[in-house]
């Protein structure tokens, strides 16, 4: 989701390697311009592009730092009450 | 027949490709994004595939190089002969029948036995037609609109989909996005314009927000 006409750092969380079976694969791509998400892939990893494309459209998507960190993206909300309470 | 799902076209045509066949036929596939990987993928049993990539890894230019290497690694596994950073030079006659295709040349002067080439190198827009009707096409061919989808100096003209040069607001630039979904939902919002200036021509119009997505 999103566009990336260019991109400066990509974080990977989860593996990009694949196994002697075949299976292994199993990653989130984030991918950067300046510290800031500008777009993001994922291979059996839903759904988590789905929750970034409502993020970013909110303008709630966390930083790379926080991403490199090993923030998982599912556990940032997209709602929060009147009070600015995460639900 | 008629086919809801253009995969499932894509699918049955090559199938229907391939059924002319007796023995596994070589499939050679020049390009390595998403329709020349998308097309390995579906003929990777039936056929002897080869993809032909410019670049180091499939996908490096949209996906980098990581993702790009699991994409790799994994085509290998499933027996596609993957070439990468390698370019065509020519298509061979076969020599049972000239009119067909026989082999795929590489500028490194192998030649790849190919019953059947599938070419997934990069699409332009098809705007020739507009070339006298002095709408400015861009330098791909795309047309750039206004963020309601407007052609600039055209009252009531729109451009939307593939061919659209448009403001995106998450990074300021001015993009063309090839996603079936912003075809739609552009679509969508041309036509809430459209309705929006028929009830009130001093109405200020809604701008094109979606973010783009597709699987």
């Amino acid at each position: 989701m999103g566009h990336a006409t260019s991109f400066d750092d990509t974080i990977i969380q989860g593996s990009t390697d694949v196994d002697t079976s075949g299976g292994g694969l199993g990653f989130v791509a984030y991918y950067l311009r300046q510290g800031k998400v500008v777009a993001v892939c994922s291979l059996g990893k839903d759904p988590v592009t789905s929750h970034a494309s409502e993020l970013m459209r909110l303008g709630k998507m966390p930083s790379g730092d926080e991403l490199r960190n090993g923030l998982d993206l599912l556990t940032v909300p997209l709602k929060s009450n009147s009070l600015g309470i995460n639900l | 027949m008629t086919f809801k799902k253009p995969k499932k076209v894509c699918s049955f045509l090559l199938t229907l490709a391939l059924s002319q066949f007796s023995t596994k036929p070589n499939v050679v596939i020049v390009g390595s994004s998403f329709i020349g990987m998308e097309s390995a993928s579906v003929l990777a049993k039936t056929a002897n595939v080869t993809v032909i990539g410019m670049e180091k890894v499939p996908f490096e230019r949209v996906l980098g190089p990581q993702v790009g290497k699991a994409m790799l690694d994994l085509n290998k596994h499933y027996g596609i002969n993957m070439e990468m950073q390698q370019f065509v030079e020519k298509y061979a006659p076969s020599p049972d029948d000239p009119s067909r295709v026989g082999g795929v040349v590489l500028k490194d002067g192998r030649t790849l036995p190919a019953d059947i080439v599938i070419l997934g190198a990069g699409v332009i827009p098809s705007t020739g037609f507009l070339k006298s009707s002095g709408i400015p096409l861009d330098k791909d061919q795309g047309i750039s609109v206004s963020g309601s989808m407007q052609v600039p100096g055209f009252e009531d003209v729109y451009a939307i989909g593939d061919i659209a040069r448009y403001p995106y607001h998450i990074t300021g630039e001015n993009v063309r996005v090839e996603h079936w979904n912003v075809a739609q939902n552009q679509a969508r919002l041309v036509a809430d314009v459209i309705n929006l200036k028929n009830t009130d021509k001093e109405a200020v119009l809604p701008v094109f927000k979606h973010i783009p997505y597709f699987w």
